[in-house]
């Protein structure tokens, strides 16, 4: 058996929901993870990998969730953890709701069903549409049902068939009243920004996901337009490999609903869209004055910026031998600027600053004076240390043709008719930018 | 709902769910859900299981699925309970339903019981044919519980294997990718040993490789991995020997290389289990030359899922070890970030140290110094290591390294100061010479720094403070003006100083001596004693009547600082044989008579200090100094020894040897049931056993040849099914362009918009591909003769056509 038990337990430590293959093992797994959650007191330290005499834990969060899995002997770990995240998905698509505490309480009937089908022995079934034929979710089933209660579809096509069942993840006989297909390119991009304002790092991670609302069994060719860009991919299953790697097409017969046809990487300097120039100056024993000056770069309209300032660098602790505690305390941060809110986080020591929408021809600035307080003299002044401040940055923008990627066109087998695509929504949003200024 | 069933324990009270189950169905729906609910906590309720059993033969369904749930976790528990359900699912196996017949075989092979075990054989016999790939499927998952009760009863017998294996070789024909899945896995886990099943499979399951679900996947590579090793030869060996441009395609075999390419496009694939194997497979059975490819999947998973970074950190390590080259030019990617754990953190910094090369140390140096302010003291702990590694690697670069090291001296965070010591202890005593020399400012730089260390009255960890005055008596050649204060500074200090302090302390007042005291500038010559140090020490030691301690203390004393001589953390000088002759001392001091007086007269006063110490190492190491002065200083040698520089172990990172994707990798040690790859042949195996049966298929049915490999699942519509042929679905027909009608709405001609397609079109559409390939052609057809379209005016008009979309698009949503 590669998977011995599945737990999703809740943060204080109860076994919230549980599919044991191995008999009673769920109860002594969430103990077990307990007990060493207690002893390294610090969840992000935990190895991901728990050994134990008879078995293994791999353990991930999910929004103050745990996920366990006891592995018994030899299993592929990623397996596991892709596992997880399935599941994570499947239950996102499923309720168009993040797995929580209260979801579970609320459809555990359901998710018990789901979880019977996904694993025994092994990892059974993964396919969220092959799930759905099996347990139609609410919305994709017009019959009467059962308040809290689940459908049961007594034919399953692509499970029972033979002849469908090679393309497991579309359903069979699906039929819409108005036949459309939506396409959205998302992107983030990540970058690390040196301190001349030089992108020294940056790459772009895109997701072309597709709302097929298409009936029968459609076949759809979808051209991009600059596809050499791409420095790796991955697709949907349905997504015929051969056709990418000859022509650079996407040639599919798609699912049906919503799903991400691709994922792409593209690696490769390019322009950052934000500037932002921090500076900082000590104007007495206990405050910094620091300013911070934002603008966007070239024609980028840029919304929901948000400035994050860490002060909880080791700078501004002493540390010693098994402690660490701070030598100076932020006590106040005072912030005056055109636009924009400003907050001081006490807990974490983050300076949290956010603007709506910057405007795109003038930059905005940002002045403030922190204030500390020493709390033990005998030390050296790490003031000294503060070797400036670094900004981590979130931003939404756009641009005229802003992403990378383009698409070209969408083309449908031709019992379609021609009026299906209705064109394609593009967004870009910030990843990780992070200024090493 | 759960949270209820959790607070309110009357609610599943066994009297209470007798109660509902006795009634109507809604009411034995209401229990069922309890009772689930009681399995969704682990929770145990057993005295309802014969009325649930009962209910599976409910007409209604949804009871039906519910009361399987609940039975399935408690045949699993009680073995006494699970031979009363036996009876009433033997029935269930023929159910109309596919989804009861799957879940009864689930409950059968869930019971842990031997006496369950002719009924499992004869559903798992029957389930194999069924018509539903559903319980086909589950019947292959089934087997293998089948072999594990047999297993752990110990009831495991030739006649099983029989079984096992005719059961297996009949999934081997199902041509249903979902099915076919589960019956490899279950091979891989049956049957490992059985490459002389491949032969024949071997094609097929190259073939069928991408259209496999992942469990699928990860099963069939590993037995193909095992067979190509068993059956061909080691694709490294012959790209040592001889190496020529063309020697792939000679030297490679034929069938071994459609595996490898098989491989490279399952990197396609979306699921990071598939892509982790692959890579594993590709290290195994591909040359070295190819791994190449595997780099931007990689890179790509480790800035998609954050769970498996460090899982794929420890991949990239790997694949590190076997070409260094493979991430030169992504270094930037280990990079860290300020959500790194410690553990991510230390994977990074290893792989940074490993990366480095001329071209990027610059960068990777300064940026470590950049941010190690920011970080934890952990992470703080593991740059100065890894900074350590490159002055190794990178050799000169260490005197930019040292010189921005000794800026963080002044810190005043304690640890990293500690830390910052070891490394400028290194780079100090492999890269300055004793002697000062002329142009070395820098050098003096340094230690003028390290002297400022001992005469600031800043808290400073003792271990820092024993480094720096195990640096300095090192080099007091190049601290001559120093040493006096230094002296004085001690002498002033002592009293406070811990105990290794006023131990190195002590060291350190030797060596000064040896610049100015008279009893160290001319010994008296006192040949017994250097001949049997041994008995004059001893004698001493039992004059003073402490002789057991004493030695033991000795030893214990060289015992820690050999241990001190692996590694490099600044502590005493070591016992060890003379590293370098020591220079001739001139037998004069090297300070004018009046200073010397007084510098005798401070050691004296240190001496007095240690003879009335409260600690008796303190006062053991001083009466060793003592008697040895008597002697004429021959001990004081030992005490003044240069410890060589410490050396780099090659340990920057370790090859394990195992497969990647195992547990016991991310362990690091193995496991039980770990399955070893075997190892390669020495020569292909030319038996002709491979029977490549699905080129023939191909070719009669469609015209393909193997060139389409896997994956263009659309091809192979027909080929799968030999069950239900009337539902086949062909797709030979072939599909036409659908005509752009929107666009002709928008007053734009057709003819433009086939334009602004670019020429590639026409020409990349093959002519043998029926389905898609083809989907292009009207257009060429229609296409005029190639204009030569000015590109802004396309660009223009796409974008034109794209608000178009747009706004068409955003309509439609704000319908729905």
């Amino acid at each position: 058996m590669i998977i011995g038990a599945f737990v999703i337990a809740k943060s204080n430590g109860d076994l919230m929901l549980q599919k044991s293959l191995t008999p009673d093992l769920s109860n002594e797994i969430v103990s077990l993870f307990w007990r060493k959650l207690a002893e390294s007191n610090n969840y992000e330290e935990l190895p991901l990998i728990l050994e134990f005499n008879q078995f293994q834990i791999i353990h991930i969060p999910v929004n103050s969730l745990y996920f366990l899995v006891a592995a018994q002997n030899e299993t592929d770990v990623v397996s596991c953890i892709s596992f997880f995240e399935m599941f994570n998905e499947i239950v996102k698509s499923r309720f168009s709701h993040t797995l929580t505490q209260e979801l579970i309480n609320k459809e555990y009937i359901t998710l018990m069903l789901l979880l019977d089908e996904m694993l025994f022995g092994d990892i059974m079934i993964t396919d969220s549409n092959q799930l759905l034929e099996l347990y139609p979710s609410k919305e994709s089933s017009a019959s009467t049902r059962e308040p809290e209660g689940f459908e049961v579809q007594t034919r399953c096509p692509s499970l029972v068939s033979n002849s469908s069942a090679h393309i497991p993840w579309r359903r069979q006989n699906v039929s819409h009243d108005k036949n459309k297909a939506l396409v959205d390119v998302v992107e983030r991009y990540d970058a690390v920004i040196d301190s001349h304002g030089i992108v020294t790092f940056s790459s772009v991670n895109g997701n072309i996901a597709i709302n097929s609302l298409l009936s029968g069994q459609p076949d759809v060719l979808l051209r991009l337009k600059n596809p050499s860009c791409i420095s790796s991919a991955s697709f949907h299953p349905s997504v015929r490999y051969i056709k990418w790697q000859s022509q650079r097409v996407l040639s599919f017969v798609p699912p049906d609903g919503k799903f991400s046809v691709m994922r792409y990487q593209i690696n490769g300097n390019t322009q950052c869209p934000i500037s932002i120039k921090p500076k900082t100056q000590r104007i007495a024993d206990d405050k910094i004055e620091f300013s911070l000056s934002v603008s966007p770069n070239g024609d980028f309209s840029l919304q929901d910026v948000f400035v994050k300032i860490p002060f909880n660098h080791s700078s501004l602790y002493l540390t010693t031998v098994g402690n660490e505690e701070p030598v100076h305390r932020i006590i106040n941060v005072d912030v005056s600027s055109d636009i924009g809110s400003s907050s001081y986080n006490q807990r974490t020591h983050d300076f949290e600053f956010s603007i709506a929408k910057l405007p795109s021809n003038g930059n905005v600035q940002i002045t403030g004076t922190i204030t500390f307080i020493q709390l033990d003299e005998k030390y050296r002044d790490p003031l000294d240390e503060l070797d400036g401040i670094h900004p981590a940055v979130t931003f939404l923008f756009t641009k005229e043709g802003d992403s990378v990627l383009k698409v070209n066109k969408m083309e449908f087998s031709d019992e379609y008719g021609g009026n299906l695509f209705k064109g394609v929504k593009y967004k870009t949003l910030s990843g990780q930018v992070e200024m090493q200024l | 709902m759960l949270d209820k069933l959790r607070l309110e324990e009357e609610l599943t009270s066994v009297e209470v769910l007798k109660k509902l189950l006795v009634g109507d169905d809604s009411h034995k729906m209401t229990a069922l859900k309890r009772l689930v609910g009681c399995v969704a906590m682990g929770k145990y309720v057993e005295e309802v299981f014969v009325d649930i059993v009962n209910l599976v033969s409910s007409p209604v369904q949804q009871i039906r699925r519910l009361s399987h749930i609940y039975i399935q976790y408690h045949v699993s528990l009680n073995e006494e309970v699970a031979i009363m359900a036996i009876s009433s699912l033997q029935s269930q196996l023929l159910d109309r339903d596919h989804v009861v017949r799957a879940n009864t075989i689930k409950i059968l092979a869930s019971m842990n019981l031997l006496s369950s075990i002719p009924t499992l054989q004869e559903a798992i016999q029957t389930g194999v044919s069924d018509s539903s790939p559903l319980v086909r499927r589950t019947s292959y998952a089934a087997l293998l519980s089948y072999v594990d009760i047999l297993e752990s009863n110990d009831a495991y017998e030739d006649q099983h294997d029989d079984f096992v294996l005719t059961t297996l070789e009949r999934g081997f024909k199902d041509r249903i990718p979902f099915v076919l899945s589960m019956v490899y896995s279950c091979w891989n886990a049956l049957l490992p040993d059985s490459h002389h099943l491949v032969h024949d499979q071997y094609f097929k399951m190259v073939k069928y490789l991408a259209d496999l679900d992942e469990t699928g996947i990860l099963a069939t590579l590993d037995i193909l991995n095992r067979y190509v090793r068993i059956e061909f030869t080691d694709p490294q060996l012959v790209d040592a020997d001889d190496v020529t441009e063309d020697i792939d395609f000679d030297i490679i075999h034929a069938d071994h290389r459609k595996y490898i390419d098989a491989l490279k496009i399952l990197l396609l694939h979306s699921a990071p289990c598939v892509i982790t194997k692959v890579v594993e497979a590709m290290v195994s059975i591909a040359p070295r030359s190819e791994l190449h490819v595997v780099v931007d999947p990689i890179l790509r998973l480790l800035r998609h899922s954050k769970s498996l970074r460090p899982l794929l950190l420890k991949f990239i390590e790997q694949l590190m070890l076997i070409d260094p080259s493979l991430f030169e030019h992504h270094f930037k990617l280990f990079l860290l970030q300020p959500m790194d754990t410690h553990e991510i953190a230390r994977t990074k910094l290893r792989l940074l140290a490993a990366i480095i090369s001329e071209e990027n140390v610059h960068f990777v140096v300064s940026y470590l110094f950049d941010i190690i302010l920011r970080c934890s003291f952990h992470v703080q702990k593991e740059i100065v290591d890894c900074l350590g590694k490159i002055s190794f690697v990178q050799g000169g670069f260490s005197q930019f390294i040292l010189l921005e090291a000794i800026k963080f001296l002044r810190s005043h965070n304690l640890l990293l100061v500690n830390e910052v010591l070891v490394l400028v202890k290194n780079l100090v005593k492999r890269h300055i010479s004793v002697q000062p020399t002329v142009e070395d400012l820098d050098a003096n730089a340094i230690f003028s720094k390290l002297v400022a260390i001992v005469f600031s009255d800043t808290v400073l960890l003792p271990e820092s403070l024993v480094a720096v005055l195990y640096l300095c008596g090192e080099y007091l050649p190049r601290i001559l003006h120093f040493a006096p204060d230094m002296l004085r500074v001690i002498a002033l200090n002592f009293k406070t100083y811990e105990v290794s302090v006023k131990l190195e302390a002590l060291s350190f007042v030797v060596k000064c001596m040896k610049l100015f005291d008279p009893r160290l500038l001319n010994p008296k010559k006192v040949e017994e004693v250097v001949e049997e140090p041994e008995e004059t020490l001893d004698d001493f030691l039992a004059s003073e009547g402490e002789e057991e301690e004493e030695k033991e203390e000795e030893e214990e004393e060289k015992e820690s600082e050999e241990l001190v001589a692996e590694e490099p953390v600044p502590e005493k000088p070591v016992f060890e044989e003379p590293a370098t002759e020591e220079p001739v001392i001139e037998a004069k001091s090297v300070y004018p008579d009046e200073l010397n007086t007084k510098l005798i007269q401070i050691v004296d006063y240190i001496f007095r200090m240690c003879h009335f110490d409260g600690n008796p190492e303190v006062r053991d190491k001083y009466r060793l100094i003592e008697k040895s002065l008597e002697f004429g200083g021959s001990f004081i040698e030992a005490l003044c020894l240069n410890m060589p520089a410490p050396v780099l172990q090659e340990d920057l990172m370790i090859s394990s040897g195992l497969l990647m994707c195992s547990m016991s990798f991310h362990l690091g040690r193995r496991l039980e049931d770990y399955y070893d790859l075997p190892i390669w042949s020495t020569e292909v195996n030319k038996h002709g056993l491979r029977v490549d049966d699905t080129e023939v298929v191909m070719k009669e049915d469609q015209g393909f040849t193997m060139d389409d490999l896997s994956s263009g699942y659309d091809d192979e519509y027909d080929q799968y099914d030999d069950y239900d042929e009337s539902e086949v679905e062909t797709d030979e027909k072939p599909i036409k362009l659908v005509e752009p009608k929107i666009e002709l709405e928008k007053g734009a001609s057709l003819d433009d918009w086939l334009n602004s397609d670019e020429e590639e079109e026409g020409e990349t559409a093959p002519a043998g591909a029926i389905s898609l390939g083809s989907i292009s052609l009207p257009v060429t057809l229609q296409q005029p003769t190639p204009l030569s379209p000015v590109e802004v005016e396309e660009e223009d008009k796409e974008d034109e056509l794209e608000d178009a979309y747009e706004s068409y698009y955003d309509s439609e949503e704000e319908l729905e």
